[in-house]
């Protein structure tokens, strides 16, 4: 197998099974006819096969086909659940940028209280993961990540210390002495 | 069917196969002819419009073949597709006359 047939079927691997299993050869044979002497994708190319392979999925998930595909929607599921959940971190972010403005890169890493007022950073990273991961279609591993990621939340919810006051709580000294 | 109108690359696909049936290199090669060189499909769009279609009834699988060890396959258009791409040419040519009416009408020598 050639370099360029290996990254075009690296491309071509984020299609819907389906419809690699069933054009994946036929389209190699396209590219490698139009790729001359070529030993990378095309610019266009680079762009068109991935947006090509998520409009084919969005089809099969919407069903605008007539139908549904259950394994593509557990996939989709699989992706857009853990970036749905890293969103609520964007929070957690601006508490950190605060921190980093206040006392410096190193001095704001080295003097966060973590657990009081990022409680749930380690399963952001869980989440995190979990996306990755999906991505790469390690499924399995992705599935033990979510338990492990929700069974963090619900922990979180139920046992972490409660903050009354955000960044601009404790510049005023109402929460965190320090 | 759906009576809006088809998207351009769409319309070149289906016109591609409207004489004989054509495999995946051949349409897009034939589509670029067509256009008169203004549109060049790539892969990736081709096949996802092949995919739609085939889900709409409008081109089918005629036979495959094996070319210098790469699979060929060759679509051709069904009669729903023919009926489709018809449709599409009596409200293009439909458009045509209303647009060449009016430019008839035009005031000879326009206006600023």
């Amino acid at each position: 197998m050639s370099t360029l047939e290996r990254r075009y079927r690296r491309l071509l691997a984020l299609g819907p099974r389906d419809h690699r299993e069933q054009h994946e050869e036929e389209m190699l044979g396209v590219l490698m006819t139009d790729a001359g002497e070529r030993s990378w994708p095309s610019a266009r190319e680079t762009v068109d096969l991935p947006w090509a392979a998520l409009l084919l999925h969005l089809r099969r998930v919407f069903a605008t086909d007539g139908g549904i595909v259950h394994r593509d929607v557990f996939a989709i599921v699989s992706l857009l659940g853990p970036v749905a959940i890293l969103a609520g971190a964007t929070t957690g972010l601006h508490e950190l940028a605060w921190w980093i403005k206040v006392e410096g890169f190193v001095g704001g890493l080295s003097t966060i209280p973590w657990w009081t007022q990022f409680p749930d950073a380690s399963v952001w990273l869980v989440w995190l993961a979990v996306a990755v991961l999906s991505v790469r279609r390690m499924r399995r591993t992705a599935a033990v990540g979510a338990w492990l990621g929700t069974a963090g939340l619900v922990g979180l919810a139920i046992f972490a210390p409660y903050s009354t006051c955000g960044s601009r709580g404790r510049r005023d000294g109402c929460c965190w002495a320090r | 069917m759906i009576d809006g109108a088809l998207r351009e690359p769409t319309f070149l696909i289906l016109t591609a196969l409207a004489a004989r049936p054509q495999h995946g290199y051949g349409i897009l090669r034939d589509v670029e002819e067509i256009s008169d060189g203004r549109v060049r499909l790539r892969a990736g769009t081709l096949y996802t419009a092949l995919d739609r279609m085939g889900a709409d009834g409008w081109v089918a699988v005629d036979r495959e073949e094996v070319v210098d060890g790469r699979l060929r396959r060759y679509y051709r258009l069904t009669d729903l597709g023919a009926a489709r791409l018809e449709a599409e040419v009596r409200r293009l040519r439909a458009h045509t006359r209303a647009a060449e009416q009016r430019l008839r009408a035009r005031p000879q020598g326009g206006t600023i």
